[in-house]
């Protein structure tokens, strides 16, 4: 009886593994198949061509060492403002990326910051609006927000640390047809 | 040099001599001149400027009110500001553009010329309203923009940051000569009712650095008895009052009020089954996010379509007072996708992108900019485009996902704040992408909704400054 419950339980954990924890090998494989298949990080109905513009950059959001894949596309534009949903793939430690459900909203260039934020006490991405600095950060695989400063209100300028330098990224730009090219080799 | 005024003549000039001493070589010559200072002046008829507190300037009273002209570009004077009243109590409390009277004393049976310029510039002294670095229109863009006259050219006549009266061409004026309005000696010149003055303020407010040109000529125009003087100020644009005793020209009651509700249209969009049509009472937090969107801009708490003091926040800008509050989002890294935001809604354009089409006027009508109850009427159409946004996007994901689950019932508390479901999709649209998002159910189960501040906390901002009004 005791190794029937271990069994049952064992498929029943692959199930839900299968299901919700799809491990990616390649997250811009993954990201250009979601596109062909109309599908956009903003989750809205996206119209890809080939000359859709596609732009990507690895950072270290994590703090595990490994970098994450942050990609996006000029589908995935929300509003007039200059942010962009984007999709994240963060490593596991068994290896690969897991899908971050829903994306991320940044500007098309990437935030101010990825890194370490001590106010938070945990890996974060910072960026500023007007009287805002967000961090945006990982947890229970699921994305957050935390505001810095009282009433949530700051100014950049109260953070030099996480806006003075320049970002250590460098975002890649690519179109549906240059992946559709590199995938088909 | 030494002066003496003789006497004021019948057209009210002063009349007198002028004795120059000059010493060259140690030779000293004098020589006597006949002199007329002519009087000369701007008005701005029953001017219902109300006076602003941030800078100090007092009520007009509706009294009429003497625009003080400078001889050099560029006056700094804040008495040298024609104002765009916010409130014309005489006219339902709608903004007022100045009801301007030139006039000179001029010598009985002569005749006297006049001409009135009027350029938008921007905060940075450059031609045709703000494209500072991070605006992202295209070369196009800017080209058609500049390229637009009052005569009529694409996109649209009420573009043009370029006024001028008479028109260069295709004046509406009678007996204009060579670009100038003829006026005969004792009359004034009522700007206010000059016809292409009216058809400039019809097509759409405007200000900015204004010029204005005389020069008297003998009846006939055959000889020039005073040359061409130019004598500059500014048209700029008073701030509605957040509120007043009777409502009149306040701006929350406008918005909420005066504007309708404003009633967003449900019978204009389309439900599908799975989705309950929104039960929101109107865009009631419409005023909340003119509030939110234009806080502490030209150092007053709330309201400004314009910038009081001139400068972004609490630093004066003398010469830049009551400009155009536009306000930049982006960075050179990051742009905006389009103009920047101007006035109480901050109204921006948006190019097409993915399902969405672009925005109508990549270029803003300038009432948008210099008329704050038309800029508040813009609010309309565009909230309603973000609930149409929001139902097709609830629309694609009912048609995708078999656990999809309809999500009118659902709400999100910002700071003390509750916003039900529409609510908040639309004030987040407002500041880009939903903060609403799905995940889909897995075997079986119904799928989840979950509401994320976005970067720019911009419910919660909302909600604080907005609603709570907290400063």
């Amino acid at each position: 009886m005791k190794t029937m419950l271990i069994i049952i339980g064992l498929w029943l954990g692959l199930n839900f593994f299968t299901a919700s924890a799809q491990v990616v090998k390649d997250p811009l494989l993954d990201y250009y198949q979601s596109a062909k298949a109309g599908e956009s990080p903003s989750d809205d109905e996206a119209h890809y061509s080939p000359q859709t513009p596609i732009y990507y950059f690895e950072a270290d959001f994590t703090g595990d060492g490994r970098k994450s894949f942050f990609i996006t596309d000029d589908e995935s534009r929300e509003g007039p403002h200059g942010d962009y949903r984007w999709s994240v793939y963060y490593p596991l430690a068994s290896g690969g990326y897991q899908k971050l459900a829903g994306g991320i909203s940044m500007r098309k260039n990437g935030p101010a910051y990825i890194g370490y934020v001590a106010e938070i006490k945990r890996y974060g991405i910072v960026d500023s609006g007007k009287h805002v600095v967000s961090v945006q950060y990982l947890s229970d695989g699921k994305i957050n927000v935390t505001f810095l400063g009282k009433n949530q209100e700051a100014e950049k300028e109260d953070y030099p640390q996480y806006f003075a330098s320049p970002a250590k990224w460098q975002v890649q730009k690519t179109t549906l047809a240059g992946l559709s090219q590199k995938y088909a080799q | 040099m030494r002066s003496r005024a003789r006497r004021i003549n019948d057209s009210g000039a002063i009349v007198g001599t002028a004795t120059l001493t000059t010493t060259v070589g140690g030779t000293t010559t004098t020589s006597s001149h006949g002199v007329m200072l002519v009087p000369f002046k701007l008005v701005n008829l029953a001017d219902p400027y109300a006076g602003s507190s941030v800078i100090g300037t007092p009520n007009h009273s509706g009294q009429d009110t003497t625009i003080a002209l400078s001889s050099t570009t560029n006056p700094t004077d804040i008495n040298a500001v024609a104002w765009i009243a916010a409130s014309d109590p005489s006219n339902s409390g709608a903004p007022r553009m100045p009801k301007l009277q030139a006039s000179i004393a001029a010598p009985n049976g002569t005749m006297v010329w006049w001409k009135l310029s009027v350029i938008f510039h921007d905060r940075n002294g450059n031609p045709y309203r703000d494209f500072d670095t991070g605006a992202s229109l295209t070369g196009t863009q800017i080209t058609q923009l500049t390229n637009v006259n009052e005569s009529g050219s694409t996109p649209g006549t009420s573009y043009s940051d370029d006024i001028a009266i008479p028109m260069p061409s295709g004046s509406a004026d009678s007996g204009v000569v060579g670009g100038w309005v003829p006026v005969a000696a004792g009359t004034p010149w009522n700007i206010y009712d000059d016809q292409d003055w009216k058809n400039a303020v019809a097509r759409g407010f405007f200000g900015g650095d204004a010029t204005l040109s005389v020069k008297i000529t003998s009846s006939d125009g055959s000889t020039i008895i005073l040359p061409e003087q130019d004598f500059y100020f500014r048209i700029a644009g008073e701030n509605p009052p957040a509120s007043s005793a009777d409502g009149s020209g306040a701006c929350q009651t406008y918005i909420t009020t005066t504007y309708g509700g404003p009633t967003p249209n449900w019978t204009g969009l389309s439900f599908t089954t799975g989705t309950t049509p929104p039960t929101v009472p109107g865009y009631w937090f419409a005023y909340a996010i003119a509030k939110e969107e234009t806080d502490g801009n030209g150092g007053r708490t709330w309201y400004n379509q314009f910038l009081d003091n001139g400068g972004a926040y609490n630093t004066r800008v003398p010469g830049n007072e009551g400009h155009p509050n536009w306000q930049n989002d982006g960075t050179t890294a990051n742009p905006v996708n389009g103009t920047g935001g101007y006035g109480l809604f901050q109204l921006t354009y948006e190019g097409a992108h993915g399902t969405h089409a672009a925005e109508a006027n990549f270029i803003m009508p300038r009432d948008w900019i210099w008329n704050w109850q038309s800029n508040v009427q813009q609010f309309l159409p565009i909230a309603q485009s973000k609930l149409q946004a929001t139902q097709t996007h609830l629309n694609y994901l009912h048609g995708k996902y078999p656990s999809f689950v309809d999500p009118s019932s659902l709400t999100t508390t910002a700071d003390v704040t509750t916003f039900n479901y529409w609510e908040s999709s639309v004030i987040t649209h407002y500041n880009g992408g939903s903060g609403w998002h799905f995940t889909p159910g897995s075997g079986g189960a119904s799928g989840t909704w979950n509401y994320t501040p976005n970067p720019q906390n911009y419910l919660y901002q909302v909600a604080r400054k907005g609603v709570e009004s907290h400063p």
